[in-house]
């Protein structure tokens, strides 16, 4: 049997906020989280939020790294510190402009961790963007779920999340 | 992306004299991915690092190759490169709070031996500095034979409690 458990999956047809509550549990310290197909009305980047386990955002203490890489012209960057969000992906808004992703998360509900995530991103907004970015949530709290936003509050739709526990068996 | 991961080794630290850790146990020709948890050590400003396992013992010859991008919070990323080494480096540790590494590695043709042995490294973590810090990109072992394992180890003083790696194979 495969040590990584399927938890949870959850659609998304249209909103500006995509929620994955309570998927983390202390049942897990490392999970994967895949994101697949998200579709955007308008060109826009997108971004992780943190849920705690009230389903209320987490919001401060947060640093990311991200290195975008494009088809067609010369890698960028972005990164931040003590923010609110994690860029991780852009996606466009014309038919068949999608984004998929995929995410690993390290001990979300941890009470005495941080929260540190991995994850890579695949999209077409105009040309091909590929996203690889670190995160960390720099508070001892624990971490329930995720939040997927788009730029200026862009409507997202047809994604499907699939959120992953891999067992460590001692 | 994963069909099924099924565990082949794992060793979790428990207190403060583990010097190393050996997963034992790339002995198919399938790729295996390890995952780093929660790990640093008990030194500040030294590296975890790596060396692959030939019959269960490090191979400490000077042929290991690594190359990543350093995405790095609050600097310009840079690249890390080096080469004829004798071993790999994919972590800078901290011991205070928060400065804790994870990674995910995929480890190919550790068990032939007629090719190298290949690794590719998704690292994040907190340095000495509080600094949010992972390098992605990939190493090779320049060796043609067969691996049947990895060791992580600490450059200086020891891995630290609960610095946990397991080791899967991927089917």
């Amino acid at each position: 049997m495969s040590n990584l458990r399927l938890i949870n999956e959850t659609e998304l047809s249209s909103a500006t906020i995509f929620d994955i509550t309570d998927v983390f549990t202390t049942d897990f310290d490392i999970y994967q989280v895949t994101l697949n197909n998200m579709n955007t009305s308008a060109d826009a980047g997108v971004y992780i939020q943190f849920l705690n386990t009230s389903g209320s955002l987490v919001a401060t203490n947060i640093d990311y790294a991200t290195l975008e890489m494009y088809s067609n012209t010369t890698f960028g960057s972005t990164n931040a510190t003590n923010t609110s969000i994690v860029k991780f992906a852009t996606c466009g808004g014309a038919t068949a402009e999608s984004m998929s992703a995929e995410f690993w998360i390290f001990n979300p509900m941890n009470s005495s961790s941080y929260t540190f995530g991995l994850s890579q991103s695949n999209a077409f907004e105009n040309v091909m963007e590929s996203h690889k970015t670190i995160f960390v949530q720099k508070q001892t709290q624990q971490i329930a779920g995720l939040r997927f936003v788009a730029q200026s509050s862009a409507t997202m739709s047809s994604a499907i999340a699939r959120t992953y526990g891999l067992r460590v068996d001692s | 992306m994963a069909g099924q991961l099924i565990q082949v080794a794992t060793n979790t630290v428990s207190g403060s004299s583990t010097n190393y850790v050996d997963l034992v146990g790339t002995t198919t020709d399938d790729v295996y991915m390890v995952v780093m948890n929660n790990a640093t050590n008990t030194v500040d400003i030294t590296n975890i690092q790596t060396r692959v396992l030939v019959s269960s013992s490090p191979d400490t010859t000077a042929n290991y190759d690594q190359a990543s991008k350093a995405l790095i919070a609050d600097l310009a990323f840079s690249n890390d490169a080096t080469t004829n080494q004798t071993l790999w480096r994919f972590v800078w540790t901290g011991t205070q709070v928060g400065e804790r590494h994870s990674a995910i590695f995929y480890l190919y043709n550790f068990n032939s031996s007629s090719e190298y042995s290949f690794i590719t490294n998704e690292c994040v973590g907190r340095t000495n500095d509080a600094r949010l810090y992972g390098l992605q990109g990939g190493g090779v072992h320049t060796v043609a034979q067969s691996c049947n394992g990895i060791r992580f180890f600490a450059s200086s003083g020891n891995l630290a409690d609960e610095s946990q790696f397991t080791l899967y194979k991927v089917v």
